[in-house]
């Protein structure tokens, strides 16, 4: 089990040896050097090319949280680590090892993962997938690894149909700065049983952190994918801007969970999106606690009959933060079904909004969607926004919406106190269950690391 | 024409605000009431449009306990595009809101509802309820809702929910089981859910 004493432990710098660091700012040259040195076939270099010059076009949006802080010239966008990629922790340079072993990742891997990637900056340092789903034709690669040894899979998904990459500016920029990140390829009808992990650990300072992953299920297989995100706290902002390309094939299904606890400086602006095949499910887990503005809207397309998406988020808005999450689902065929449940909690002056969107199409006969948010603020200086768009072009389908905003009541914290509690434990009693729902869904020692974050965050909430 | 106006609403009054007759063909409409203290707005509001046409109306509860209600009702038909926007500002303590708002979109006509209930760090107490529902009826029809909430302070309990529907089958098949013809059946179930 991993413990946790304190905040320190995610926010602390690590010493560490860099074997490339790319200077400030991104230019064309730079995105020719990494393809360089990423020994990439052509083609993934004449997509970063065309993403970088769709990138300088496109202005910043005019929508959501205040952007104005980030500057994307003092950005640090490609930083390797001395270190080669391993598939034995013993091989990892020691430093690296011992920021992972803080945070408690080998100690996961032996109890309940079937594999584990981590990656330092740029780069993926640790790579393992267990013997009995490499034999079954698994395949958990490092996504760099993958451009050269999967080729037809990945030019073939690799930001094309899922999230194209003049999807918004900073898809474009990850585009055409990506490195490092997970590859997974699921063969028809495997059930991995048991979550497969990365970790992404942003540590120079004014880093840019771009991994991508890209999750094919085949026909009928089943998959788990839990990713855990955290970064040093430095004075500089750092920026985040990943993406997360799903396939879910026919009667497949994917559960991606992740836990963001990136440094207070960091801007994560996230892309999280998946293409559902008739009957798949596609189940999305989230929690937000860290970073000082997120923007991330995981969304759903549900291109096939019957197929299903299940949302659930929680985003944890403390002094100077702005979590502005949400879910999308797009219903394009007929009976598909969405779910989206997101619960935020605000305190110590943060905001925390929900901005999501369901759509339906004219096609999508007897759709179902439901949406509900639930919003704590904890005190005057906080606040809590919701913004749900509902876009419906269909006479056949069934789509709601609720929300509801407010306090913790003053006689749910007396009972707990005429009980014995104090003031404090009392409010992060009923932030747990407030929260419980979603950590329900985690793997056990995933739910701990959730759970203590959360008291974390709202050690000093009174008073 | 566009028409735009200030409305206000005494200390401890209560208004019946019925949309002007002028707009419903075609035109536009803005206009912002100011609810005093203890004061009440009641808003009807009924749209039968089959041409384009624009509401905009925002009311600032100015003063304690001002309360405000606003059943409106809108069908669409033909190509009619309804731009309806409600902004309710709760600026003073104790002030109440409650936007209970349903249309219903023939033939090929499209709404776009922008709901926003904005709770200031001032509005102590103040409870909020904003509420849109639709129906789609025809096959060219298209809904494009969005209910905010930007609540800036945490004393206040504020819901909000929204919903597109069908008339439900399980409904249709009842009235129909007790010998109402589909068509009439349709129409009642309609009628129903416009009532207020």
């Amino acid at each position: 089990m991993i413990s946790y004493e304190d905040r320190t432990k995610y926010d602390a710098a690590d010493e560490v040896q860099e074997r490339y660091r790319a200077g400030f700012g991104v230019s064309e040259e730079l995105v020719r050097e990494i393809s360089l040195q990423k020994n990439e076939p052509a083609w993934m270099l004449e997509k970063r090319l065309r993403a970088f010059a769709l990138f300088l076009k496109t202005p910043l949006p005019q929508w959501g949280p205040d952007l104005s802080g980030l500057d994307l010239d003092k950005i640090t966008y490609f930083v390797r680590p001395n270190a080669n990629e391993s598939t034995s922790w013993e091989e990892v340079p020691e430093n690296i090892k011992r920021t992972f072993d803080r945070l408690g990742i080998p100690e996961a891997e032996r109890t309940t993962l079937g594999g584990v990637g981590a990656q330092y900056d740029s780069d993926v340092v640790y790579h393992n997938i267990k013997e009995e789903w490499a034999q079954q034709g698994v395949v958990f690669e490092n996504m760099d690894t993958a451009v050269r040894n999967y080729p037809d899979l990945v030019q073939k998904h690799f930001m094309t149909s899922c999230v194209p990459i003049n999807d918004h500016k900073f898809a474009m920029l990850h585009a055409a700065v990506w490195s490092g990140g997970t590859f997974i390829y699921v063969p028809p009808g495997v059930k991995v049983a048991f979550p497969l992990q990365a970790y992404f650990r942003m540590n120079a300072e004014r880093g840019g952190q771009f991994e991508h992953t890209l999750i094919i299920a085949d026909k009928g297989s089943e998959v788990s994918y839990i990713e855990g995100c955290s970064a040093p706290r430095y004075m500089t902002s750092a920026l985040h801007a990943g993406c997360v390309e799903l396939f879910v094939g026919e009667d497949a299904k994917i559960r991606y969970s992740s836990i963001e606890n990136w440094s207070l400086n960091t801007y994560n602006l996230n892309t999280k999106r998946a293409l559902v095949e008739k009957n798949g499910t596609i189940e999305w887990v989230n929690g937000n606690m860290g970073s000082g503005t997120t923007m991330l809207y995981p969304s759903s397309i549900l291109v096939g009959e019957g197929a299903h998406s299940e949302s659930l988020g929680i985003a944890v808005a403390g002094p100077g933060q702005n979590q502005d999450t949400g879910a999308k689902a797009i219903h394009v065929a007929p009976r598909t079904s969405s779910v989206i449940r997101a619960k935020s909690i605000s305190r110590g002056g943060g905001i925390a909004s929900y901005r999501g969107q369901v759509r339906v199409g004219r096609r999508a006969d007897e759709t179902i969607s439901h949406v509900t948010c639930d919003a704590l603020i904890l005190d005057s200086a906080s606040q809590s926004h919701t913004y749900p768009y509902i876009k419906t072009e269909n006479t056949n389908s069934d789509i709601s919406h609720e929300a509801r905003t407010g306090r913790i009541g003053d006689d749910e914290i007396f009972y707990a106190m005429s009980r014995g509690l104090t003031e404090e434990r009392a409010i992060q009693m009923i932030v747990g269950g407030f929260v419980e729902e979603i950590s329900k869904k985690l793997p056990l020692e995933y739910a701990v690391e959730f759970n203590r974050l959360i008291d974390l965050q709202m050690e000093g909430a009174v008073g | 024409m566009m028409d735009v106006s200030e409305i206000f609403v005494p200390e401890n009054t209560i208004k019946t605000l019925t949309m002007p007759e002028d707009i419903v063909h075609g035109g536009s409409y803005t206009a912002t009431v100011h609810v005093a203290k203890g004061a009440s707005l009641v808003i009807v509001e009924t749209l039968q449009e089959t041409v384009p046409c624009t509401v905009r109306l925002m009311v600032r509860l100015e003063g304690e306990g001002a309360f405000v209600v606003d059943t409106s009702r809108y069908q669409g038909r033909e190509n009619a595009v309804l731009d309806i926007e409600r902004v309710i500002v709760h600026v003073a303590p104790f002030t109440t809101s409650r936007v209970d708002a349903r249309g219903i979109l023939h033939d090929a006509s499209r709404v776009l509802w922008r709901g926003r209930v904005i709770v200031e760090q001032g509005a102590k107490k103040a409870q909020a309820f904003l509420r849109h529902d639709a129906i789609l009826t025809g096959a060219h029809a298209l809904a494009d809702a969005a209910p905010f909430l930007e609540i800036f302070t945490d004393d206040a309990v504020c819901k909000h929910s929204a919903s597109v529907r069908r008339v439900e089958p399980a409904q249709l098949f009842y009235m129909k089981s007790r010998g109402v013809a589909e068509e009439d059946a349709r129409n009642m179930l309609l009628e129903g859910f416009l009532k207020i």
